[in-house]
């Protein structure tokens, strides 16, 4: 168990955690903007009222991000001993949800407004005394809406990285593919324009399945994540190198017959369980399990909260299976 | 990997040139193309001051703006006399290219055509008589409306009890009705209003070259479209005395 309180990123990475908070910030008053100007000109498109839902979705990572930064560095109190760290995970799970439902109904509605056959009607506004098309201002404002999320997109991402923060990570990510959504939309506008009615639909339907597939793929993530799957790497490719070289570590270790170790992904941080079989005849067992409990937090800061426990048989549950898997 | 700026903004303004000769919107159904030296059909339903079907020649204010827009297409203009409801779905079936009649923004029409910006928007106002003085508000007031018009309705939203009458002249009080209704009975037009409708033209839904054509009809021709509506009043109250 960690005797510390709050949870502090390292000194080095507490900079990148700044920065990633200034720049949701930003992306929050960007967004809204972005949500307004949308509003403002969307009309009858069913692409522009797309990417504006995808927009506004949009705003949910960053504020889950600001609020879970206070909570989850809670420190640990009696009604919550293990801390606050899964808030992380919750706030996810909350985010990829909204995200999926958004995308299941964008595409349930723009395939009603496909086979409707509906000719979107476009007007013209009044500006400096000029009849202009509406459509023209739409690519204005889709062009405004793309090109800070992608520069916010690439700022963030090497961030999210750094600190392991699944969040931001796919916060950034969404940022920065922001030009498919932009594009498409444009070129929807774009083709009813030139008189293609159904080009606005298709477009509309291209991003709500891009919504489905990003709400879907977050949603296994944030599921997973809470089944207290072993640690992946925070773009979800492959597990964790950690949790490999903490197994060699305890191996290793010369008072240690054997050593099982299991982690899982709390937040930002990981927490598991070592069961070990001391060597027969080690003495002052407890000091050794505190040095090594020492050395392992040493190893990476994302190991934070580890049990070690002694036992004469490694138990049933941590055999070639789990092994295998590392 | 950092964004070549530049590059994209060169894009961007290139391909916004590539459009803007484009000659952007266009109807998918053509419709401004077809009416040019054209037959050019228009469904008409009667509403005064807008459309008036009384003579044999269409009048209205309404009526002015199509013969001046057919004008400009050198267009001949094949009038279709009907109600609204079988209009509407003449325009939604593609065998009319306008519809007019006072058509207001928030027809239930428009889920199914396609509707102008509005050229106009008209209020109906609390009235009193000359000399009396100009209420704040008509809570818990009598007012008086024109028997079988919503107008008892909106009086009522606002707080007023509605008596409907034949006339408006008959009645004793403050009186609800549209401005040019009061100003031709010689009623003072208070700064109460009781209800707004936006006057648009219905069209074939999607048809954006039409729909930008005739908006930018309206808008360059805002003067004359008001002074028609004085014109046409005047001759209303011409008619009646």
């Amino acid at each position: 168990m960690r005797k510390t309180g709050k949870f502090e990123l390292p000194d080095e990475l507490q900079s990148d955690h700044q920065k990633a908070k200034k720049l949701e910030y930003w992306t929050i008053a960007f967004l809204i903007s972005v949500v307004i100007l949308m509003y403002l000109v969307m009309g009858s498109s069913q692409a522009m009222k797309t990417a504006w839902l995808e927009d506004m979705l949009g705003l949910i990572p960053p504020i889950v991000f600001l609020i879970a930064s206070k909570i989850a560095v809670k420190a640990p109190n009696k009604g919550f001993p293990y801390g606050y760290h899964r808030v992380n995970s919750i706030a996810f799970l909350v985010g990829s949800v909204a995200l999926f439902a958004m995308g299941c109904f964008l595409v349930f509605d723009g395939l009603l407004a496909l086979l409707k056959a509906e000719h979107p009607t476009i007007h013209t506004v009044i500006i400096f005394g000029k009849n202009i098309w509406m459509g023209w201002l739409m690519i204005l404002v889709l062009i405004y809406s793309a090109i800070p999320a992608i520069i916010l997109g690439y700022k963030k991402l090497p961030l999210a990285k750094s600190i392991h923060n699944k969040v931001l990570f796919t916060d950034a990510k969404a940022n920065k593919a922001d030009y498919l959504t932009a594009g498409a939309a444009c070129l929807g506008i774009i083709g009813i324009g030139f008189g293609f009615w159904w080009a606005d639909a298709v477009a509309a339907l291209i991003i709500s399945v891009d919504i489905l597939h990003d709400g879907f793929t977050q949603l296994k993530s944030a599921i997973t994540d809470l089944m207290n799957r072993t640690p992946k790497t925070v773009d979800e490719k492959k597990y964790d190198p950690i949790v490999k070289k903490l197994q060699e570590m305890f191996n290793e270790l010369p008072w240690i017959e054997s050593a099982e170790v299991r982690l899982r992904e709390e937040g930002q941080v990981y927490f598991g369980d070592v069961a070990v079989v001391p060597k027969k005849g080690t003495n002052n067992l407890t000091e050794k399990i505190d040095e090594a409990k020492q050395k392992a937090y040493e190893l990476h800061w994302k190991i934070f909260d580890l049990m070690i426990t002694p036992t004469k048989d490694i138990p049933e549950e941590l055999t070639e299976e789990l092994r295998s898997n590392n | 990997m950092k964004f070549n700026q530049e590059i994209l903004i060169i894009y961007l303004v290139f391909l916004a040139i590539l459009l803007m000769r484009c000659n952007i919107p266009r109807d998918p159904d053509h419709t401004l193309q077809k009416v040019k030296g054209d037959k050019l059909m228009v469904g008409i339903t009667e509403n005064r001051p807008w459309t008036d079907l009384s003579s044999a020649e269409p009048k209205g204010v309404e009526v002015n703006m199509v013969e001046a827009i057919a004008q400009m297409l050198n267009a001949e203009i094949e009038w279709k006399e009907g109600s609204e409801t079988e209009l509407m779905e003449a325009l939604k079936a593609k065998e009319l290219h306008l519809v007019i009649g006072g058509i207001t923004k928030k027809t239930p029409w428009s889920k199914h055509i396609g509707l102008t910006n509005p050229y106009k928007t008209t209020i109906v106002y609390i009235g009193v008589p000359q000399g009396a003085t100009m209420p704040d508000n008509i809570n818990n007031m009598e007012v008086g409306v024109t028997l079988g018009t919503a107008t008892a309705e909106y009086v009522r939203k606002k707080g007023g009890k509605p008596v409907k009458v034949i006339e408006l002249e008959e009645f004793n009080g403050p009186v609800a009705g549209y401005e040019w209704e009061l100003k031709r009975l010689g009623f003072q037009i208070t700064a109460i209003k009781l209800h707004e409708s936006k006057r648009v033209f219905a069209v074939t839904r999607g048809e954006n070259a039409w729909v930008m054509f005739l908006e930018k009809y309206m808008e360059d021709h805002k003067n004359e479209i008001d002074q028609w509506l004085i014109d046409t009043l005047e001759h209303e109250e011409n008619r009646k005395v």
